[in-house]
């Protein structure tokens, strides 16, 4: 089903904008009352600078031969592939979990408590195995609309806060130390799992340019920058003891008579992690060398459901894959070393 | 056996056997013998099909003429050529050998005539059958611009194309489809718009088309969509208004035009089409793009409205402003059915009661209007079977169906998805149902063009005709083939 129509990189970038901004609206980190939103945008743009660098390996290959790191892998090493195969995929199906158990948590503790986590996880693994078999370039024609939809959710939600905007009480004075540096810069460094989408499936996208890169990213900072900016100053101290400060956010936001539009909060975080799991999904049959196949596409939904089976029944399990900083080390090898080892052996010469 | 293809005899009598038994002695193959007057008389006939030709048409141009004419000393294949040269008024005189086309010409209206000792046969126009008039179209009825609709004979559809465009570069071409029923079909282009790509792909799925009787456009429809677009959205348009298929072949398109049928079928055929009318154009640009996007949002609430309210009534009252919610809540508790099943029922009894409006006789229709207006709207509600507001809401979503009718099937499917979904898994469901429709919708091509082209792939340059309606000197200044979509495969 996979189309092989070639798409404009602008496309994947929206779509990457969009999975990221699932990190900032599952924002649920344990933060210290004395650090400041000077403080945090500066970690935002820290964890963001970081994940632009994990996307320059995966460029240079594109920029080259005009392929994806995964479809040079598997012309220059076919008889290594497996093992690079194993690797993404084990890559993919922890970044899947890593989400799908940010979403439930959120959806059990803030949208409905009574909901049986492990039938929404499965419904919508569902959903996304179609969409993943559908391909690549279905999903990100689909992300048009979500990011339509997203930007007015967005900004009604914004401008539904303006209201309660507070400068009063909290400044811009810079506070924190170098410990509550490295955790922050850590959690927004989560975004860079799009750094390895684009290593995985940029052989789809034509017109290819770094600034559609630096564009996207700035972007993702300037969002949760604003988000930021908002939950500080609209929320102020009643936001710091909040879990889920964008659900609080979306909750205090009245726009009228008309208040609470959390059903917006709940739409656009259910479409962000669709996006995600979809496009997941079809790095791991692109990374497997079976792009499209619903057999594989349903094989990893099922090893990604029994996974997060067992994250539920086992703590230790859960808390392993959701540590960001674990996260964050196999992205780094998954969008940094491993492309990188592949520049240094094939040198600049005879790519393709 | 008889093979339809073969060649034709040299003995009148046999000829005549042949297709007397070809159709069975059918009562409406009609067969004049006559004598034609020269030094040695010869044995002629003339086959036609009862009230496919005018009689008078045949008595006046065609026996009159060939019982006058003194055909001298000459031979059978002489005497063809004589008729064809000098004996005949008709203006559409065409010669022919096998039995084949013997069938087809006789069957479409012509007069057959043949003639003893040749093998040779001519084929006259004489066509006289009764049809339709050209009026206007009910399914597209228009404010301003043309009354002219499509009728079912193809020569009037075509020449109501011709009018509008009288240019060389307007082609038609015949095909035929249906190995009983022999359907005629003409595809219909500018030759200088369409891609020769988009053509041949439509001129082979027709040519893998392999019914054996085609009655209606529809028919068709399924053999044009392309073999990955499963959808519940179609691929392939269809109007019965000569303007509209003349401003969709300057696009690039390609109209195909059914014998029997008003219906004309427009390929490829995008969703943002769905929104657009004749009148968009013939009215000012403001108003128009104010209409266009009623027209999205009716279709937002059409498809969403019910089931959106399910999952609030149901799982989120806390969505609904105060003053709506203990209004809604007063009259929901007051129905003894949950509102999931409340919602169910009053769009199945609405949609059996539009089946029954669109299938009973005219006189009927005003004793269905006035139960289901009564029953329905007054008694269930006063008996508190139904509340107010979920009829309200089922009536606001039917009326909103109607504004973009084309898309009426797939709006009533998705209406009832999405009350069930929305009544069994709340908001969260419905917004997943949406990503399956949307993924559904995004992945289905139209003879290769992205069905959501305009919208996704997006395109800046198209949205000038989109969710507005830009003026018509900017309009006029270029206008957009359908094969220069973005993403376009090959065509």
């Amino acid at each position: 089903m996979q189309t092989k129509i070639k798409f404009p990189s602008k496309r994947l970038m929206l779509s990457l904008f969009i999975c990221s901004g699932l990190v900032i609206l599952l924002l649920n980190f344990n933060e210290s009352s004395n650090l400041s939103f000077t403080f945090n945008a500066l970690c935002i743009l820290s964890g963001l600078a970081i994940t632009f660098l994990f996307f320059v390996p995966s460029a240079i290959i594109k920029k080259r031969t005009n392929l994806d790191f995964m479809s040079f892998a598997h012309l220059k090493t076919p008889s290594a592939i497996v093992f690079i195969s194993a690797f993404y995929a084990i890559y993919f199906v922890w970044t899947a979990e890593y989400f799908l158990l940010g979403y439930t948590d959120m959806f059990i503790k803030k949208l409905n408590t009574e909901a049986n986590i492990y039938v929404v996880a499965l419904i919508l693994l569902a959903v996304c195995s179609y969409a993943a078999h559908k391909g690549v370039n279905a999903i990100t024609r689909c992300g048009i609309f979500i990011f339509a939809f997203s930007l007015i959710a967005f900004i009604l939600i914004f401008s539904g806060n303006i209201a309660n905007l507070d400068f009063k009480h909290y400044g811009f004075e810079f506070s924190g130390n170098y410990n509550n540096f490295i955790e922050n810069t850590s959690y927004f460094m989560t975004t860079s799992f799009i750094a390895v989408i684009f290593a995985c499936v940029s052989v789809y996208i034509k017109d290819f340019k770094a600034r559609h890169t630096a564009f996207t990213l700035g972007f993702i900072a300037l969002l949760f920058i604003i988000t930021m900016f908002f939950a500080w100053f609209a929320l102020g101290s009643y936001g710091n003891s909040q879990e889920y400060r964008f659900f609080t956010l979306s909750k205090s936001s009245h726009l009228g008579v008309v208040s609470g539009i959390d059903c917006f909060y709940l739409s656009v975080s259910t479409l962000s992690v669709f996006l995600i799991l979809s496009i997941i999904l079809c790095c791991i049959s692109k990374s497997t060398g079976k792009s499209g196949s619903l057999n594989i596409i349903l094989l990893f939904s099922l090893i990604i459901f029994i996974l997060y089976i067992c994250s539920n029944q086992f703590n230790f399990v859960k808390e392993i894959l959701t540590n960001h900083y674990y996260f964050n080390a196999f992205t780094f090898a998954a969008a940094v070393i491993v492309p990188t080892v592949y520049l240094f052996i094939f040198g600049r010469k005879s790519y393709v | 056996m008889l093979i339809i293809g073969d060649m034709m005899y040299n003995s009148l009598s046999e000829n005549i056997k042949t297709l007397k038994k070809l159709f069975a002695n059918s009562a409406d193959l009609t067969v004049r013998e006559m004598l034609l007057n020269g030094t040695s008389t010869v044995n002629a006939a003339i086959i036609t099909i009862e009230g496919m030709c005018s009689k008078e048409v045949i008595a006046l141009s065609v026996i009159n003429p060939l019982l006058s004419f003194d055909f001298g000393v000459q031979t059978s294949d002489e005497i063809i050529d004589e008729i064809k040269r000098s004996v005949l008024t008709s203006s559409e005189i065409v010669e022919f050998e096998t039995l084949k086309e013997a069938v087809t010409f006789s069957t479409s209206g012509f007069a057959v005539l043949a003639v003893d000792g040749t093998d040779r046969m001519l084929a006259i126009g004489v066509q006289g059958f009764s049809f339709r008039g050209v009026s206007e179209p009910e399914s597209e009825v228009v404010q301003r611009g043309s009354r002219e609709g499509f009728t079912e004979p193809l020569r009037i559809n075509m020449t109501l194309i011709r009018r509008r465009i009288k240019s060389p570069d307007l082609v038609f071409e015949t095909v035929t489809v249906g190995s009983n029923s022999n359907t005629q079909l003409m595809l219909c282009y500018l030759q200088k718009s369409v891609s020769p790509e988009l053509l041949n792909k439509i001129r082979k799925r027709l040519d893998e088309c392999n019914l054996n009787t085609v009655l209606a456009s529809g028919y068709l429809s399924e053999y044009l969509e392309d073999s990955n677009a499963k959808s519940i959205f179609s691929g392939v348009g269809i109007s019965e208004r000569p303007d509209t298929v003349c401003g969709k072949l300057t696009e690039g398109r390609v109209a195909i035009l059914v014998d029997g049928t008003p219906a004309v079928i427009i390929v490829p055929h995008l969703f943002v089409e769905e929104f657009q009318s004749v009148d968009d154009y013939s009215n000012r640009p403001y108003y128009a793009t104010f209409i266009r996007i009623l027209k999205y949002l009716s279709f937002f609430i059409a498809v969403f409205l019910p089931g959106i309210y399910t999952a609030f009534a149901q799982f989120h009252p806390e969505y609904f402003p105060t003053g709506l919610l203990i209004k809604t809540s007063e009259s929901i508790a007051q129905t003894p059915l949950p509102v999931l099943l409340e919602v169910i029922l009053i769009t199945f009894v609405y949609e059996i009661m539009r089946e029954a409006g669109l299938r009973i006789p005219k006189p009927l229709g005003h004793a269905v209007s006035i139960v289901g207006a009564l029953v329905i709207g007054e008694s269930a509600v006063s008996a508190g079977i139904i509340s107010s507001s979920t009829l309200m809401v089922v009536a606001t979503a039917a009326i909103c169906s109607y504004v973009t009718s084309a898309l009426y099937p797939p709006i009533m499917i998705l209406r009832f998805i999405f009350v069930i979904i929305g009544g069994i898994f709340g908001l969260w469901g419905i917004v997943l149902t949406t990503c399956i429709v949307l993924i559904n919708m995004c992945s289905k091509t139209s003879i290769g063009v992205p069905y959501m082209s305009s919208l996704a792939p997006f395109s800046l340059r198209s949205m000038r005709d989109v969710f507005i309606r830009a003026d018509w000197k900017s309009l006029a200044k270029r206008t957009i083939k359908v094969q220069k979509f973005p993403e376009t495969e090959d065509v």
